[in-house]
Formats: structure tokens, C-alpha cells, sequence
């Protein structure tokens, strides 16, 4: 019984035979017959040519182009290496490939400008990975919106909203720099997250490994910047200064726990833990003020909001009423 | 009986596109990285089947019923997965609405995608599909014009095909290959 993975190798292997001259019906009989063994083999073969029509945009590079189409073609196939030159340095070969890639070194001399400027958003209750060229991965939370601006000079990255965990790569020549809100996160290579709360002014970065440096923006503001390293968060408020926790790696992995779906509270008020909820939901949770003081700890699934509502009523004993879409907790 | 050709559009139209949603799914619920891939094409194959005596009226909640329960049919085989694990699964009430539907990506936005996957290959294995999907060389001619054997050029197709696949369908677009004797994940798919 063969593995997925050989599964998935063999149907790209029928994908790509198909498209080559000499196909006979002899090779289209053999294929029928190896879709028709399994159905693992037909979804894997139907997810192929699937996802393998979507590539298919860059077959329409391939006519002869009048002057727009030409630079998308070379934007097209600019691979945003860190050094430009390297294919400058190549020595002139015949082959139409290596030609392409010399005028692509043209190109990106010549216009230098953003290779790229993309946006990534989630919604309510959403989370998405988002591998970036140079490497580096953001992962984004719930209601989450980020702005990707790549030059040959530095990683821009705007957050617009919400949170996002950034594994960056190390590029020493490129700093990797994530506005948010009045602030700017610079960092080498290293592992933290940014959270923009714009309502209350406020930003905070949790440092799991590395180094970054936290600066205010405005000119007004006489704020020095912070260094925060592994294990810190800080958090930058209104219009003062900001605040290093210095702590564990674990209040850090408490902060982060959203990546694995999960909302962890500590000795959190349960005004303070339907907040967190109400970020991700879009069913919300209402708490009475009697009830708000509570304390609770523990793990919960950020998606789950009836679990949540479940647990205070049987174990806290709490009333727990839903109407129009909205939850209410009171005594 | 519904006929096939129903069958595979069903399957490209309703099903594929929730690749992304699915994978984020199956991650965060399953220890083993290693084991998404079987865990994806089973889950599709059980799908595919049931769909063949009627299409089912709502895609998405079946399709991620049927991702649950595979789920706890294979911990419960398993049997070295936690007692917590299970009566998780089991305790999950999958709030479907809580699967956020991705966006629906514009041509630009598909466009750019795919160059991202593109600068995410190895050089040569890139250079392989641009000539192949660009140029429109054949395989023969690719290794000509390379100087490389038919063979290796057909080995990274394969890689490259299935690279860029995977990153289209919302993952990393780094794969796994079958080569490796022992089942250590090299990498993640």
C-alpha cells in the first residue's frame, strides 16, 4: 500500500506526462486505470491538476507582449533575491532562460522599487500563515490585517490590525521593520509578536527569542526606544512611555497560545477573559457587573465560546443566558 | 448515482477550495506534522466516496464532520494518544461558522501568489517549470536546453508541481518526498 506522499509523487508524475507531446491513447487508457485502483489516487490527481490550473496564470506571459505586458512577464518571474547582481555576475549563456533572468537584473536595477506590496487579512475567529519570500513566516490572528512591502533596501511590514507572530528569517543587509499604530519594531532575525489595540492606543510585543528594538514615531513624543529581548513583553501605551515586563518565557508562550488556538488565563478577571473571547467570536459574550471581578484560569479554545459559557455554569454557577446573538453571564 | 463528471466538478468547485480552511484544522488538532498529507488525502478519498450517492447539501459542515471523525477514528487506533485528546475531539462541537471562509483572491492577488511560490523553489527546479509553463518547452526540449537528463528534469517537475500546489492551496509550499526510508518528517507539509 503505497504511502500519500508516493501517491501525490505519482500523480504529478500522470500530470505532467499528460502535457507532453506523444501522449497516446495507450498512456490515457494506463492513466484511467491507475485513477480508477483508488479513490486516494483520484483525489490526489484531482487536487493536482486543481491546484496546478491555478499556475496556469503564468501561461498568460507567454504571448508576445506589447510594452505592459513585457514588465509584468519580468515582474512575473523576479525572484526577490537579497543580491540583485548575482545574476549580472552569471556569465552570458545562450539558453533563453538565463537571458530572461539578465533582463529581470535590468528590471530590478532599473526600477528598484517594491517588488511587492501585498495584503494579508483574517476575519473574525480567523488565523493564517503567510511564508514571505525572504523566508521569514507571519502568522495572523483574528480580525487581523497586515501590509507587505518588500524593497531591495529593507521588510516592511505595516500592521493595520490586530496581531501577528513573526518568525523572521536573518538577512543582516535587510532590517525587518513592523509598523504598528505610532511605532516601529525593527528587528535582525528573531521570533516575537505584535498586537495594535488602536482603541486604547495601545501596542505590545512579546519577545519569544531574539532581539527587537521598539521605537515611537512621533515627533512630539520624547520617548527613547526599548530593546526588549527573549522572555520580555513590552507594552506601549497613549502617548507615555513604554514598559518592559522582563519575565519568563512562559508569560511570553501564555501570550502566544493563541497560535495553537488557545486563550490561557491566569488569576484573569472575567471582564478581562470575554474581551479576549470577543475578539475572536462573533457570537459575544456579555458579562453583568456583579459577576465581572470573578477570577479564572486555565485553557481554553478561542473558537469555542460554548464551552467557555458552559464551564461557568456548572462550574462557577453562574446564569448564562443567550438572546440575539449575544451571550449574558450574570450571578 | 450521481455521475462523474458532476462528481469531479463538485469535488473542484465545493470541496478544493477549502483546502486552506481544512489544513489549518487538521494542524492545530494532530501532534504529528508528518501525518497531515495521509491525513488530507484520506479525509478527501472518504469524502469523494460518500459523494458519489449524492452530493451532500452542505459541503463545509460535512466536509470538516468527516475530517472530525477520521480524526478520532485514528487516535483511537493510535491508542498512544492521551485519553485528554479524545474526549477533546470528542467534546468539539465544531462550530462551523467559526471556520472563517477565506477571501476569495483576486486575479492580482493569484498572480502575486504564485510568484511567491515561484521564489520559494530551488533554481533549478524553478528554471524547470518557467521553461516548461512559460517557454511551453516540452521535457525533452527543457533537458536539452539545461543539459540535463529527461529524468531529472521530470523529478523536478514533480517537486516543483507539487510545491507550488501546496503553496496555492494555502500551505508552505516546502514538501515532504517519499524517498526517505525511515518516516522522520524532514520537513513539514
Amino acid at each position: 500500500m503505497s504511502g500519500a506522499v508516493e501517491i501525490e509523487e505519482r500523480a504529478a508524475r500522470w500530470l505532467a506526462r499528460r502535457k507532453e507531446p506523444g501522449w497516446s491513447d495507450a498512456d490515457q487508457a494506463q492513466l484511467d486505470a491507475w485513477l480508477q485502483e483508488s479513490t486516494s489516487h483520484e483525489v490526489a490527481y484531482l487536487r493536482l491538476e486543481y491546484g496546478w490550473s491555478k499556475v496556469d496564470r503564468l501561461t498568460a506571459l507567454r504571448r508576445p507582449s506589447p510594452r505592459s505586458e513585457q514588465s509584468d512577464q519580468q515582474e512575473m518571474l523576479a525572484t526577490p533575491e537579497p543580491k540583485p547582481r548575482r545574476a549580472l555576475e552569471r556569465p552570458l549563456a545562450l539558453s533563453a532562460a538565463a537571458s530572461v533572468l539578465l533582463l529581470i537584473a535590468a528590471a530590478l536595477v532599473w526600477f528598484g522599487d517594491e517588488l511587492t506590496s501585498d495584503v494579508y487579512a483574517t476575519g473574525l475567529g480567523g488565523h493564517e500563515i503567510v511564508p514571505l519570500a525572504d523566508g521569514s513566516r507571519i502568522e495572523l490572528n483574528t480580525n487581523t490585517r497586515v501590509r507587505v512591502g518588500f524593497t531591495a533596501e529593507a521588510r516592511s511590514i505595516w500592521l493595520e490590525r490586530g496581531e501577528a507572530y513573526f518568525d523572521v528569517a536573518r538577512e543582516p543587509s535587510r532590517p525587518f521593520i513592523v509598523y504598528a499604530g505610532d511605532r516601529r519594531v525593527t528587528v535582525l532575525g528573531t521570533k516575537f509578536s505584535v498586537r495594535l489595540d488602536s482603541k486604547a492606543n495601545r501596542v505590545q510585543v512579546a519577545v519569544a527569542e531574539g532581539r527587537v528594538q521598539l521605537e515611537e514615531l512621533r515627533v512630539n513624543v520624547p520617548a527613547p526606544p526599548v530593546i526588549a529581548v527573549g522572555g520580555d513583553k513590552v507594552i506601549a501605551e497613549g502617548a507615555s512611555s513604554m514598559r518592559v515586563k522582563s519575565g519568563s518565557a512562559e508569560i511570553v508562550t501564555t501570550d502566544l497560545s493563541w497560535r495553537q488556538g488557545l486563550l490561557t488565563f491566569d488569576a484573569t478577571t472575567l471582564a478581562d477573559a470575554v474581551d479576549e473571547f470577543n475578539r475572536y467570536n462573533r457570537r459575544k459574550l456579555v458579562v453583568d457587573p456583579t459577576v465581572a471581578d470573578l477570577r479564572i484560569g486555565g485553557s481554553f479554545e478561542a473558537a469555542n465560546v460554548d464551552a467557555f459559557a458552559r464551564l461557568l455554569q456548572h462550574g462557577f454557577g453562574l446564569e448564562v443566558v443567550e438572546s440575539d446573538g449575544e451571550i449574558r453571564i450574570s450571578e | 448515482m450521481v455521475d462523474s463528471e458532476t462528481l469531479k466538478t463538485w469535488f473542484f468547485r465545493e470541496v478544493l477550495p477549502l483546502e486552506p480552511a481544512l489544513m489549518r484544522f487538521l494542524r492545530r488538532r494532530w501532534r504529528n506534522p508528518a501525518e497531515l498529507v495521509d491525513l488530507r488525502q484520506d479525509i478527501y478519498a472518504r469524502v469523494y466516496d460518500a459523494a458519489r450517492d449524492g452530493l451532500p447539501l452542505q459541503t463545509k459542515a460535512f466536509l470538516f464532520a468527516t475530517a472530525r471523525n477520521h480524526l478520532i477514528n485514528r487516535a483511537k487506533r493510535a491508542r498512544v494518544i492521551s485519553f485528554e485528546l479524545v474526549a477533546d475531539l470528542e467534546a468539539l462541537s465544531v462550530a462551523v461558522d467559526a471556520i472563517t471562509p477565506d477571501r476569495h483572491a483576486t486575479a492580482r492577488e493569484e498572480l502575486n501568489r504564485v510568484q511567491a511560490g515561484l521564489a520559494r523553489l530551488p533554481p533549478r527546479c524553478r528554471e524547470v517549470i518557467v521553461l516548461r509553463k512559460i517557454e511551453g518547452l516540452s521535457q525533452r526540449e527543457v533537458a536539452a536546453r539545461m543539459g540535463i537528463g529527461e529524468d531529472t528534469v521530470e523529478r523536478q517537475m514533480v517537486q516543483g508541481m507539487r510545491a507550488l500546489v501546496d503553496f496555492m492551496l494555502g500551505g508552505t509550499g516546502r514538501i515532504r518526498r517519499a524517498a526517505a526510508k525511515e518516516p522522520t518528517a524532514k520537513e513539514q507539509s
